[in-house]
């Protein structure tokens, strides 16, 4: 391979991975337990994939291609972080992730309506939402900042984030009527 | 499904499962696929949520016939969030309401005070407003602290709970514990730590009678006098921190630039304090020199905004074609130009224009091609600070295009990425091989069709420990036609007034660190 063919190559694999990167985070999102484990497992999916990369023979299957390595590393994630109490089991987990795999054009048509399900949802919600993500601050300091408690806190946001479900669901399914 | 059920998955999704119900969990999503996809689902909307929520579209700066608005004239100068952006219209527009109308509500008052007083001191009407109406700073940051009014002006503060966001008006502040940052509108950031009392005399003024506190007064512009009982400490655009001790012993730590102390005893000559020196002064006038100790002052939020260079792209920037390094643009082929196909720049008097995908010997079309300009930034000096979390990043950028027409590209992307190599191992490793980023930011923008208005987007990342370097990163993508056309592939596509921060989150000091 000449330096101008890696480069291409890189260049290539990096925009790729940029365009659905947040279809894979999102499907790393259901099988691990926090956003930190996200960010954790989906640069050593990143390393992997360049590795690889050589092997991938047709560019539009690299969206399915990385969600395959990235099913293994989240086992390897999981195995190096065995004392996690919180586990569903090796198992389920990789059912869970088989079944997202044929759901991958789906979520991120999903995702591509999220911003306008939530552009619907009243303003001082809207606000709320984005602020509860938009910072690594406990829901409890957030509640005693809003003057609210957890609990009333917790019940708003699991409402809004159903409401936005439904929103994605239906838009999704509309434009496939179209 | 039930109600418990979903509850079941969604404490899942949040991390708050309580470990008795795992069991129960796992037997329901073993038994249903119905489960395992709504588990799914709710990670997709949390995963967006998220992704969205460090990623804004902020405004669109419209052209007008004069000329475009400056950056300044339509944000306030000392910008605190994007979402700040439309502040000073507001309060124009709060100005001539109240001017014209009967107010009544005295919290209204109150605020109008605060917008009033903020603002040119020359356009002060000070005969209007009594002491006690005008606020001197707000409270942006507290952690576990408690503030108790010992000469109340306003019964509003005459509490013990302090949050975030209340505004502070002329008066003595007890503080038991913790730690509060205040903003005054004067300028300056004061970090204090209790056990302290300090007086709010102006917003350019303050008296600590014992305690800790940190000042970061900025430049010489927003410069802050300080009281204690040995003598006044006059900044010289700097940050510095005080200790009164409770016999009024004061020890002065410069960090940065250069502080004035005039004695309380006349016959006292000055003092100059430098930067990384310190000195204790007795009441009786007797002084000795320390050293420097940073870390026994709390730290109020610093933002530096100077550590991506020629942002804003003007004439004469260097662009080079290939590697970015630090301090210096590097990527595709993009050229500097001035007003071009009609379109000015958003502010100065140059802009980047993206030309090419390509470095010229690419045969091979990419499907997501895009002409990419990136710059190292070095956060080394900051790497205390971020192996405690404490370090966000935001990127702003704007961009324009010719209207064109349905074939003409849309999409514009900023990104932030971290690495945990010095920047010239991280270039090194990325050429032989990429060395994936610890983390990356990213946000992008589907442009519209009007050259007459710029628009506007953010990104922020918090940086994991152990990162020294990021790459920050403007691009323009060929979403709509891959033209193969290496030399001009876009059709008139625009970026300028890139805006880099860095937010260094507040934090006690090691004293207050040793007695938790």
């Amino acid at each position: 391979m000449t330096n101008d063919d890696e480069t291409t190559d890189r260049d290539l694999f990096v925009r790729l991975l940029m365009r659905h990167d947040r279809a894979i985070r999102s499907y790393l999102r259901a099988l691990l337990p926090t956003a930190n484990d996200v960010d954790e497992v989906m640069q050593e999916v990143s390393v992997v994939a360049w590795r690889k990369f050589g092997e991938l023979d047709e560019p539009d299957n690299f969206r399915q291609w990385v969600c395959v390595i990235a099913r293994y590393e989240v086992l390897m994630h999981r195995r190096k972080n065995a004392r996690d109490r919180i586990r569903l089991g090796e198992e389920l987990e990789l059912l869970i992730a088989d079944e997202g795999v044929q759901e991958l054009a789906m979520r991120e048509r999903q995702l591509e309506f999220l911003e306008r399900c939530l552009e619907q949802l009243p303003p001082d919600r809207k606000q709320l939402a984005l602020r509860v993500y938009a910072t690594e601050e406990p829901m409890k300091t957030i509640a005693e900042q809003l003057g609210r408690t957890p609990e009333a806190l917790y019940k708003l946001m699991s409402r809004l984030r159903r409401s936005l479900l439904e929103c994605v669901e239906r838009s999704v399914a509309e434009a496939g009527q179209s | 499904m039930t109600e418990s059920e979903m509850r079941l998955l969604e404490q899942y999704i949040d991390g708050m499962l309580p470990e008795g119900d795992i069991v129960r969990l796992r037997e329901f999503l073993k038994e249903s696929s119905e489960a395992r996809a709504m588990l799914r689902s709710l990670a997709t909307v949390d995963f967006g949520l998220q992704d969205i929520a460090s990623c804004n579209t902020v405004s669109d700066v419209t052209v007008s016939g004069e000329g475009i608005d400056s950056p300044n004239s339509v944000r306030p100068q000392r910008t605190r969030a994007a979402a700040d952006s439309s502040v000073a219209g507001w309060k124009r527009v709060a100005l001539v309401m109240t001017s014209i109308a009967s107010v009544t509500a005295v919290g209204l008052l109150g605020l109008l005070a605060v917008e009033w007083w903020s603002g040119d001191e020359s356009t002060r009407d000070r005969d209007s407003l009594t002491a006690s109406e005008v606020r001197l700073a707000e409270v942006r940051y507290s952690h576990g602290a408690t503030l108790r009014v010992q000469q109340p002006m306003n019964e509003e503060h005459d509490q013990n709970a302090i949050s975030t966001g209340m505004r502070l008006s002329r008066g003595t502040y007890s503080l038991g514990n913790g730690f509060v940052e205040l903003d005054f509108f004067g300028g300056a950031v004061l970090a204090v730590e209790g056990p302290a009392e300090i007086e709010l005399i102006s917003q350019r003024e303050a008296r600590l009678f014992y305690g800790r506190v940190t000042v970061e007064a900025g430049d010489a512009q927003t410069s802050f006098l300080l009281h204690t009982p040995v003598g006044e400490v006059l900044d010289i655009g700097t940050r510095y921190g005080v200790y009164v001790q409770q016999d009024g012993v004061t020890e002065t730590h410069v960090f940065e630039g250069l502080v004035d102390i005039q004695p309380t005893e006349a016959r006292e000559a000055a003092r100059r304090v430098t930067a990384e020196s310190a000195i204790k002064l007795t009441t009786s006038g007797i002084a000795e020199v320390l050293p420097v100790s940073e870390s026994a002052f709390p730290q109020p939020t610093r933002r530096i905004a100077n550590l991506l260079l020629n942002s804003d792209f003007e004439l004469g920037t260097e662009l080079q074609v290939g590697e970015a390094e630090v301090g210096r643009w590097g990527g595709d082929i993009c050229r500097v130009v001035g007003e071009h196909y009609g379109i000015r720049p958003f502010s100065g008097d140059g802009m980047l224009l993206f030309q090419s995908t390509g470095r010229g010997s690419d045969g091979r079309a990419s499907p997501t091609a895009a002409s990419q300009l990136s710059q190292w930034i070095d956060v080394t000096p900051f790497r205390s600070a971020i192996a405690e979390g404490r370090v966000r990043v935001k990127l702003r950028a704007r961009f324009n295009r010719v209207a064109g027409d349905e074939k003409t590209d849309s999409q514009f992307t900023i990104n932030l990425e971290s690495f945990g190599v010095a920047p010239d191992e991280a270039r090194r490793l990325l050429k032989s091989h990429p060395q994936m980023p610890r983390s990356r930011a990213s946000c992008s923008l589907l442009s519209d069709s009007k050259p007459e208005s710029w628009e506007d987007i953010e990104t922020s990342l918090t940086l994991p420990p152990g990162t020294q370097c990021l790459q920050a990163e403007v691009l323009a993508f060929e979403n709509v036609l891959n033209d193969q056309d290496d030399v001009s592939e876009f059709d008139g596509h625009f970026a300028d007034h890139l805006q880099f921060e860095l937010i260094v989150e507040p934090a006690g000091s090691e004293v207050s660190m040793n007695h938790q």
